[in-house]
């Protein structure tokens, strides 16, 4: 029924939002945050039961807790630095380096998690051990799964940028991107004071 | 009838793509206007500086012990976690109280109210099951 469109309907809201892309990608790392939450509580719940096996303070080591710390926090403000860069309209080039040196400090971060929880398997401390050594790798390696996939996901769109140049798609993915990254810091933040700091406390 | 709804629902999208058919580039576009948020490098210092105070003040606490009850060490580790995360939320992700973007504030207040309660419930729960425990025992 064509003659209905020229009827004046009194409708002038907007239907959609603008940009509602991000605000479903929000309410996706909302639901993320609300699985790290169930695992925390399972860390919180499961946190002392150390079944005679080794406590906390005998395994964590804080000096690569703090490195780690650093070393996402960097590569976080690396990734807001190229985002100011996309916006004032610097050499494509440039962006990609920041880019990845943005991925390199994460697979940095990776490398120190995967060896921290390879050197505490070594210890014969491996998730089976006891109730608070498998709350805590899952936790961890959740966390480590989530940095992987933001790593995947920068390289992918690092080649996509380079072969297709800053157009709209891409700029939508990159600015996903930060906000996953930027989410990846704020767990972190969870972690170093509930896991590490924490358990360290006599 | 369904012409109705169809116009209703793809008006906006049909204005916008005859309008800008050609605008690939990003500096044309809509998605441009978000990227205003990122146009303050003075901002991220500001916030990455306050961070790393933050998570040194945190460090500090715990392997210097200046606190010796460690109740309340926790007390003070975990309000320094949740400014930490303020800070984070505000200056990195930019979390505004316009109304535009009401969305965005609404669901984190649903999230952060279902994180307290899934976290304490379930602490309380348990903590309960674990006392009965002892009395059984």
């Amino acid at each position: 029924m064509p003659a209905l469109i020229s009827r004046n309907f009194y409708v002038t809201a907007k239907y959609h939002q603008k940009n509602c892309t991000f605000l479903g990608f929000w309410m996706y790392l909302m639901s993320d945050c609300l699985m790290f939450t169930s695992l925390f509580a399972t860390y919180a719940v499961l946190g002392k039961n150390y079944a005679n096996g080794p406590t906390g303070l005998e395994l964590f080591d804080l000096q690569l807790v703090a490195i780690n710390t650093i070393l996402l926090l960097f590569s976080s403000i690396m990734y807001s630095f190229t985002m100011s860069a996309i916006q004032k309209k610097i050499n494509l080039y440039k962006i990609l380096i920041l880019l990845s040196i943005s991925g390199l400090l994460g697979i940095c971060f990776l490398y120190l998690e995967i060896y921290e929880l390879l050197q505490l398997i070594y210890l014969h401390a491996g998730p089976q051990r006891s109730g608070f050594l498998t709350s805590f790798f899952t936790l961890i390696s959740t966390h480590g799964l989530h940095v992987i996939f933001g790593i995947i996901w920068l390289i992918t769109l690092m080649i996509q940028i380079w072969k297709y140049n800053l157009i709209i798609e891409n700029v939508r993915r990159l600015i996903c991107l930060s906000m996953f990254w930027h989410f990846l810091d704020i767990i972190w933040v969870g972690i170093f004071t509930f896991v590490y700091l924490m358990g360290i406390l006599k | 009838m369904g012409w109705y709804f169809y116009f209703c629902l793809f008006n906006g999208n049909i204005k916008v793509n005859n309008k800008k058919k050609n605008s690939r580039y990003i500096y044309d576009n809509d998605i441009y206007n978000y990227m205003v948020y990122y146009k303050y490098i003075k901002n991220y210092i500001i916030g990455f500086f306050l961070a790393i105070f933050l998570t040194i003040i945190s460090f500090f606490i715990v392997i210097s012990e200046v606190i010796e009850d460690s109740d309340i060490t926790r007390l003070v580790l975990f309000i320094l976690a949740i400014l930490q995360i303020i800070i984070h939320m505000i200056y990195f992700l930019h979390m505004n109280f316009k109304s535009e973007e009401s969305w965005y504030i609404l669901s984190l207040i649903f999230t952060a109210l279902v994180i307290c309660i899934m976290f304490s419930g379930s602490l309380w729960i348990m903590y309960h099951i674990h006392e009965h425990n002892i009395i059984l025992k």
